[in-house]
């Protein structure tokens, strides 16, 4: 684990991707964490200035129909956004890191069992499955984190099973076993500490995806109405498209930056443990 | 060969049962009364009530009740949207074409240009045009295609008056022959172009990735060797190697190409099953959202299948995987 | 004249800004139907010596220079055209993983079939068949090969396909680079002693490059000995590895049970490769060397001849420069 550290710290130095992707990750941070001191105005408050363009009043981004400045609640997004992608991908990297952990360090009859049950479980259609959820059992930010990290862990499960297969077989997992260690502790103390890197590279990705979902969500009305929302956000400008672009077109650059982001870390990570990948670029 | 047939089979079959199973849990679980989750209605009227409450034996176990959801689902019964006052079957029917016309082209689209690019980019690997297209990707795997089908839309639409801004066809054109069929070719450049452009970089990429690496295999090293051309080893050896994980995307797609159109089916405003999907959403239609459901879950089990069969013909390899 | 001849042929590597000089001032000669062996640890720079010669490497990744002379004309001058033209009917190779060696989605016949059309682009279909037939049977194949898939067949059986297709025109010089390593020994034997009866029979000139000490012993005349991309040493087997005069080799050697079978002291060499992209001013084994001198360190050893065409790159082996 240590060397892995040590070799991630070095190819760092050289990932252009990583860099980028770390510099954007800290703005966003601060953006999120500083909203209240940042932000001129309260995101719920509702100005004199309706629907004014980027600057006008001292409103750096404008103001939607309503009368809300852009750039408060722009940066208070900045927190639902964050919050859920990264919640979502930490409950799909928890639940993937156990199942394929089990999958791959048990093997046998476990193992056949939960390959099949992924096999089936990637072919349902989860996104339908999140919207019906989500219209169903009303759209909390809660239900919306848990619902996405649910249905996306069977590609953290998949890399999890492959590690634990390799490393089951390696001589110091096969000495804790000789030295009588228990499986589930092998299991937590060896298998998934020295396999867990690719996971958490595909972890950061998936903070991506659940970021686009969300806002996909707030955007077809199903995101939670009490918290405000990048995908919501250009929902309300959607009627004002031709008048007052700005409405709809600045939360839609902060998605993209932030998935980007995202992507970049996550892509980034996986060039630092597949140098192969790495020496085709 | 049999054996792997059947196999992918069973897991389809599976398939379905557990999203027919998923369907039924989930609005047995949904908050409230389910006679109201049924008919969609918040205060459905007693003779709905009674005739529900018969239909779907909302007085009897649970297992029972998942029998006659069963039975129902068996005889193509996938319930009655009291929203719409008509079957969901019916309503979903009327969807499918659009929503098949308008998927269909743009995946054909995404996929010939994302494959063709991707392969150019990974023959010129390093090079400027390789570089630019890389970060192309990422920038339209990031974007949201509701947001950048607004983008398009308040350019090509509303600014530069190119092409309509929503629908799928102009009231004053024509109904029937070419000039209908133009009209609707013209309804579908922005929302086609939209789909194009967000699905592309994933074809990019996969063509690019596996032409790069098929090129580092060793058998490329023997070819060299024996004095072959460098574009016949390409040609022959290197596509035919490097297209069978773009083969397999694209089956797996297929398979959930209604997912990528409901954002932009809604921008556009265009009447596909997206489109009817959102509505139903909005009107807390559950009888529609779960026909929907239900509907999408066994296409793409069927979906998968004929992928993989297709799959085990072009991948001499999988026959005898276990 | 000598079938092939390297005179002081450098490869280098270009990884980014780093340069990694994998092969340095190698020269060896290769008589008409001789079979010579190539010894060395991995990463010695002996496959990359073979790619090297067979300009497989890219100039993408590799810098190339010195001399390969094939029958006097030198193969690093060679436009594509011409290379292609000598490539696998003069030439041809035995890979390492062979198991790797064609497309795993087309089927074996198929595709020797393509191989023998590069250079025979008219010949019919039952003349190419019945060539390829003839080779599966030189090979102890049997023809129903051809109809299957690389993946359908055992390592050995693939190994016996590659040297089928390194057969296709009947080739002046073979090089087998690591060819039997992957295989077991009973496999290993069995094909080693098929080459070289195929050797006589077609009289082929062999280069064999292997870090099996005994498989050189066994199957070829000559040897080269090389380390981190130098050659240590040189000569006829009956002289460099029954009486090695360079550490390295003697190191090597006793790195290797005896052939014999006799009980001696089995050990290996202490340390590990030189960095490679750093040029050494001494001797490059000299970190490694249990007899090395300021002088190892300090000066780069020449060549020296000790005997009949043995040579070693040693201050210590007592000959004479020939510089």
């Amino acid at each position: 684990m240590k060397k892995k550290i040590e070799a991630v710290k070095r190819a760092y130095k050289n990932n252009q991707q990583l860099k980028v992707g770390t510099v954007l990750l800290i703005f966003l941070l601060l953006c999120a964490l500083l909203a209240s001191v940042l932000a001129p105005y309260s995101p719920y408050v509702l100005t004199e200035d309706i629907r004014v363009g980027p600057g006008v009043n001292g409103h750096l981004l404008g103001t939607d129909a309503l009368g809300h400045d852009i750039l408060s609640q722009l940066l208070f997004g900045a927190r639902t956004s964050l919050r859920i992608g990264i919640v979502a991908a930490l409950i799909a990297g928890t639940i993937g890191t156990l199942i394929g952990g089990i999958a791959g360090f048990f093997g046998g009859k476990v193992d056949k069992f939960i390959v099949e049950f992924i096999n089936v479980f990637v072919m349902t259609p989860s996104f339908f499955l999140i919207l019906i959820v989500v219209a169903m059992f009303g759209s909390s930010m809660k239900y919306v984190m848990i619902v996405i990290g649910l249905t996306s862990w069977p590609g953290n499960a998949r890399l999890m099973r492959a590690q634990a297969i390799s490393l089951r077989n390696r001589t110091f997992v096969k000495s804790c076993q000789a030295m009588g260690e228990s499986r589930l502790s092998i299991m937590f103390r060896h298998i998934i500490p020295n396999g867990i890197f690719p996971i958490i590279a595909n972890t950061t990705m998936r903070v991506s995806g659940a970021i686009l979902m969300e806002s996909g969500l707030s955007f077809l009305g199903l995101g939670d109405p009490n918290v405000i929302s990048w995908g919501q956000m250009i929902s309300n400008g959607k009627a004002y498209l031709t008048n007052a672009p700005w409405i709809s077109i600045v939360p839609g650059l902060a998605v993209v930056l932030t998935v980007l982001t995202f992507f970049l870390i996550g892509d980034g990570l996986n060039r630092v443990i597949a140098p192969k990948m790495n020496a085709n670029k | 060969m049999r054996r792997y047939i059947l196999k992918r089979l069973l897991t389809g079959i599976l398939m379905v049962v557990i999203s027919v199973a998923l369907n039924f849990t989930l609005i047995r679980l949904a908050p409230g009364d389910p006679v109201k989750m049924i008919a969609g209605l918040d205060d459905p009227n007693p003779e709905q009530v009674r005739v529900l409450t018969e239909k779907y034996g909302l007085d009897k176990s649970i297992p029972e009740q998942f029998v006659i959801y069963i039975k129902d689902v068996l005889h193509g019964d996938f319930g009655y949207s009291y929203v719409n006052e008509r079957p969901v079957l019916e309503v979903i029917g009327e969807k499918v074409v659009p929503t098949l016309m308008l998927s269909l082209t743009a995946m054909v689209l995404a996929v010939v240009l994302g494959t063709l690019i991707g392969v150019y980019a990974a023959r010129k690997n390093g090079g400027p045009f390789d570089t630019i297209m890389c970060n192309m990707s990422y920038l339209f795997d990031s974007t949201p295609s509701f947001w950048l089908g607004l983008i398009l839309m308040l350019v090509f639409a509303s600014t530069l008056k190119w092409v309509p801004t929503s629908g799928m066809v102009n009231l004053r054109a024509p109904a029937t022959g070419i000039g209908h069929v133009l009209d609707v070719m013209h309804h579908l450049i922005l929302p086609v172009s939209t789909l194009v452009i967000v699905q592309f970089p994933y074809y990019f990429r996969i063509a690019r990735s596996s032409v790069l690496q098929v090129m580092s295999e060793d058998f490329i090293t023997t070819f060299r060797a024996t004095g072959m051309k460098e574009k016949r080893i390409f040609n022959k050896y290197v596509m035919r190697n490097a297209i069978i994980p773009t083969i397999t995307v694209v089956g797996n797609s297929l398979a959930f190409l209604i997912s990528g159109t409901v954002y932009v089916e809604t921008v556009f405003s265009w009447p596909g099953m997206g489109r009817l999907l959102y509505s139903s959403i909005s009107k807390r239609d559950y009888p529609m959202l779960s026909g929907i459901y239900l509907i999408i879950a066994l296409s793409v089990a069927v979906m998968m299948i004929i992928v993989d069969l297709v799959y085990s013909v072009i991948d001499p390899r999988i026959k005898y995987d276990e | 004249m000598a079938l092939l001849e390297l005179k002081n042929m450098n490869i280098t590597y270009k990884v980014g800004k780093k340069r990694v000089f994998a092969v340095q001032d190698a020269c060896m000669e290769i008589e008409e139907q001789d079979a010579v062996g190539i010894v060395g640890e991995s990463g010695s720079g002996k496959s990359t010596l073979a790619m090297g010669v067979l300009r497989l490497l890219s100039p993408r990744i590799a810098d190339i220079d010195g001399e390969v002379l094939y029958n006097g004309q030198d193969f690093l001058k060679l436009n594509e055209d011409e290379l292609s033209k000598l490539r696998w009917k003069e030439i041809s190779v035995v890979f390492q993983k062979s198991m790797n060696a064609l497309s795993p989605v087309h089927k074996v016949g198929a595709q020797m079939e393509d191989v023998y059309r590069i250079h025979f682009p008219k010949a019919s279909s039952e003349e190419v068949k019945k060539k390829i037939y003839d080779l599966f049977q030189i090979v102890n194949l049997s023809d129903r090969v051809y109809e299957l898939y690389p993946h359908e067949l055992s390592g050995g059986m693939m190994q016996r396909v590659s040297i089928a297709l390194s057969l296709l025109f009947s080739p002046k010089l073979l090089v087998l680079d690591e060819a039997t390593t992957a295989l077991d020994v009973v496999t290993q034997g069995q094909i080693l002693s098929e080459i070289m009866a195929l050797q006589d029979k077609m009289k082929l000139t062999r280069m064999m490059i292997t870090h099996d000490v005994s498989v050189v012993s066994s199957t070829c005349n000559k040897v080269v000995v090389m380390y981190a991309g130098r050659m240590m040493e040189q000569g006829y087997v009956t002289d460099v590895l029954v009486h090695p005069k360079h550490p390295y080799t003697q190191g090597l050697l006793r790195s290797f049970p005896s052939f014999t079978g006799a009980k001696s002291d089995l050990r290996g060499i202490p340390g590990s490769l030189p960095d490679l992209s750093i040029k050494p001013t001494g001797c490059v084994f000299a970190d490694r060397c249990p007899h090395a001198t300021d002088q190892c360190r300090s000066k780069l050893p020449e060549m020296r001849t000790v005997g009949n065409k043995w040579q070693v790159a040693c201050h210590l082996a007592e000959g004479e420069n020939n510089g």
